[in-house]
């Protein structure tokens, strides 16, 4: 029995999703022959050549060369469809492109290898002026790579395209679609690879939103060359949420898999790998969903498993992992101390839908640690929990320490009165070197409303203990709580203003109206939102419309502004352009914190940054 | 020749139709470079091959007719272009002042082609919809 492990694009390529180690380990754990097929970071590689660059060059002009046809008919008829209307934004795009294109192409060859070998070389990597114009570079080649199928988007931590609605016709759709499908010919090429094995099982992780084209893009050219006996199966966080939609949705399983595993996956995959090898009934896999045998093909939903207890899951696997080509010169890997929120009352949060809060032992974790540690030479971890409690922080920093397992790490952490100055200090010493702290809004009103449950005075003196223990302190804010207004938001733009001596650094995002979120319940009763429309039924968030407060327009808006006045506030330092908190978290770990927080560009290299237009902080 | 809005449209669809399927065949040999299989290097040289010749195809065998049978169109009822353009700029003409030009249909030909497909396609387009008007 062979069963092979996916992880598909589109996921920032700087670390392995925790997922994908999880199940793996887990498999392994029982005796099963695993592959695990990263091909998201593959993508990136493939795609980041020269060679990809003039390929993506030739089908831009083969693109603009059928436009020009297809646009004037389009023309004739006036045809003002949202298909139309991106065709012609797509033609415009391409044609400005090729204004000096040749000469920018044969530029962009030239410095993409530098760039490359950037993210590779520590000596590079810790470069901070060779880093940030190694970013801009692949900006740009993914500019380049995204042109032919524009206003469709690849970048280095997104994927997007609007051209198809999230519906069960708008993905069958893309899923075929040539001209607006920039992953068609990798998948292709990647699925008849792995279905050369032969595998028994292929399982598909999709855990985010822009995976989700990408991955049924490669489950439908697998479904269609694949042997009747090979098994498919789509796992993951994203499709948990939409298990309702799936139910209803019988063609799914012709098309794209064969089965659903929803929530915690570990468990459920173990047992549809033992179904499957001795035949069995699959009505035991717990948490799968696959189409019924009666005419009518109506998916059939198995009964619920207990959730996964973690001190019973077997420590995650790193085997066949190709830790070096991540785009980081040392990997940071993700480790998980818990699961599910201890607080769960947040009314904007859906992270935590379908999980089974549960804590891991500390004795499993460290021996975790150790393992990674021994066996791969990490040093440098992730806690990906939504938060760990301060007590529980405290009992593993004392072990870390007593073990010496010199390690450094960082964790998000919700701003309790509990995190102590003594505990602080307790938790740098043994390796702690940021927190991410959820301090959301500057406003006492929003705050009340997003139910976050802590002293909003009082976070400022924890910043301030975490700060003095010699911990950086990064801040998550976000504009656009449904009634906010400009005012309001002007508050938490100041408090990061204020307080640029604690808050060391701060990450910014637009409120999304998750699907499971509490506000989606409450919202209407609160008077917050006039409209709720559910009109893309595999989105994982909801449209809306605010009864009062900004205008989507203006939430944007403010998000500029935002950025503006804080670069000013922080006077353009060394982190503003680093962007991501795993390259952050490295550069605290390779320079210490001091050194981060007094660097900035000088005024030359600055000018040499901005001259590319392309600035990011 | 007499053609309504609706015939040129849809000789348009057509034309447009066989630019798609040329387009796809190009990338597929862009493709090829790609992301080709290097096991199998000769069956992806003769689906090449096979790839060129059905373009060739389809330019000289479906698009060309087209070409040519609009141009002749256009070539018989330039008054027509003519009149709309000057009627903008205040010197129309009247159409029994306006002499067709005759051309052979070898010239017809080379001029379609000289002109290149889409400078020809935005001129249809203007002349379905000055029919139109």
């Amino acid at each position: 029995m062979r069963t092979v492990l996916v992880f598909p694009p589109q996921w920032i390529p700087l670390n392995p999703h925790f997922s994908i180690c999880s199940l793996s380990g887990t498999l392994r754990s029982e005796g099963v022959d695993v592959a695990v097929e990263e091909l998201n970071i593959k993508f990136y590689r493939s795609v980041l050549t020269d060679k990809y660059l003039r390929y993506s060059y030739g089908r831009a002009i083969n693109t603009a060369e059928y436009l020009r046809q297809k646009i004037t008919l389009t023309l004739t008829r006036k045809d003002s469809s949202h298909r139309a209307q991106c065709e012609s934004a797509r033609l415009l795009a391409i044609e400005q492109y090729m204004e000096g294109g040749r000469k920018k192409l044969k530029a962009l060859c030239r410095r993409l290898p530098e760039a490359m070998e950037t993210f590779d070389s520590k000596e590079l990597f810790y470069d901070p002026l060779k880093l940030v114009m190694a970013f801009i570079t692949v900006d740009e080649a993914l500019e380049l790579i995204s042109l032919p199928f524009f206003p469709a988007r690849l970048r280095f931590n997104d994927y997007y395209t609007p051209v198809f609605p999230l519906t069960t016709e708008g993905l069958v759709s893309f899923t075929e679609d040539r001209d607006e499908n920039m992953f068609i010919p990798f998948m292709r090429k990647e699925a008849s690879r792995i279905l050369k094995e032969d595998p028994d099982l292929i399982g598909i992780s999709i855990n985010s939103p822009t995976q989700l084209l990408p991955g049924l893009t490669l489950s439908r050219t697998l479904m269609k060359h694949k042997s009747h006996r090979c098994h498919i199966n789509i796992g993951g966080n994203y499709f948990t949420r939409l298990q309702e939609v799936i139910l209803k949705r019988p063609e799914f399983f012709t098309t794209f898999t064969d089965s659903f595993i929803t929530g915690e996956g570990e468990k459920p995959l173990l047992s549809l790998v033992r179904a499957l090898e001795s035949r069995d009934d699959l009505e035991k896999v717990p948490n799968l969903i696959y189409a019924g045998s009666k005419k009518d093909r109506a998916p059939h939903f198995t009964k619920r498993g207990l959730p996964t207890s973690l001190d019973g899951t077997a420590i995650q696997s790193l085997d066949g992992l190709p830790l070096g080509d991540y785009f980081v010169p040392e990997p940071v890997i993700s480790i998980q101390s818990g699961k599910g929120c201890y607080w769960q009352k947040c009314t904007f949060c859906d992270t935590d839908f379908g999980i089974a809060p549960d804590t891991k032992g500390i004795d499993r974790l460290i021996e975790e640690l150790r393992l990674l540690r021994d066996r791969y030479g990490i040093r440098c971890f992730e806690f990906i929990d939504e938060s760990i409690p301060a007590d529980y922080m405290e009992r593993l920093a004392e072990r870390i320490v007593t073990e010496k397992l010199d390690i450094s790490w960082f964790s998000n952490a919700r701003t309790e009165a509990v995190f102590t100055t003594e505990k602080l200090g307790l938790f740098r010493s043994s390796g702690l070197l940021m927190l991410l702290w959820g301090i959301e809004t500057g406003n006492r009103r929003v705050m009340t409303l997003i139910n976050k449950g802590v002293d909003f005075d009082g976070r400022l003196n924890i910043l301030r203990s975490s700060h003095r223990a010699g911990i950086w302190n990064f801040a998550y804010i976000f504009f656009g709580f449904p009634s906010e207004t400009w005012d309001e938001a002007l508050e938490t733009v100041d408090l990061i203003r204020d307080n640029t001596d604690i808050i060391h650094s701060y990450g910014r995002s637009i409120f999304t109206l998750g699907r499971h979120s509490r506000l989606k319940d409450l919202a209407g009763k609160m008077g917050l939102i006039r409209v709720l429309l559910d009109d893309q039924e595999f989105a994982t968030s909801l449209s809306y419309e605010s009864t009062a407060g900004m205008t989507p327009r203006e939430v944007m808006e403010m998000a500029d502004h935002c950025k503006y006045r804080c670069a000013d506030a922080y006077g353009e330092p060394l982190w503003m352009y680093l962007r991501y908190r795993e390259v952050l978290f490295l550069y605290i770990h390779h320079y210490g914190m001091d050194h981060v927080l007094r660097h900035g560009f000088t005024k030359e290299e600055r000018e040499a940054v901005h001259r590319t237009g392309r600035a990011d902080f | 020749m007499e053609f309504t809005p609706e015939d040129i449209e849809y000789r348009m669809e057509v034309y447009t139709d066989y630019a798609h399927r040329i387009k796809q065949l190009k990338d597929l040999l862009l493709d090829f470079e790609i992301f080709g299989d290097e096991d199998l290097v000769e069956a992806s040289m003769r689906q090449q091959d096979g790839i060129i010749r059905e373009i060739r195809m389809i330019y000289q065998d479906k698009m060309v007719p087209i070409i040519e049978e609009l141009v002749q169109y256009i070539c018989e009822n330039a008054w027509v272009l003519d009149n709309a353009a000057g009627e903008e700029e205040g010197i129309g003409l009247k159409a029994e002042e306006y002499e067709p030009q005759k051309k052979s249909p070898e010239r017809s030909r080379e001029d379609a082609l000289d002109m290149g497909s889409s400078y020809l396609t935005s001129i249809i387009s203007e002349m379905t919809q000055n029919r139109d008007v």
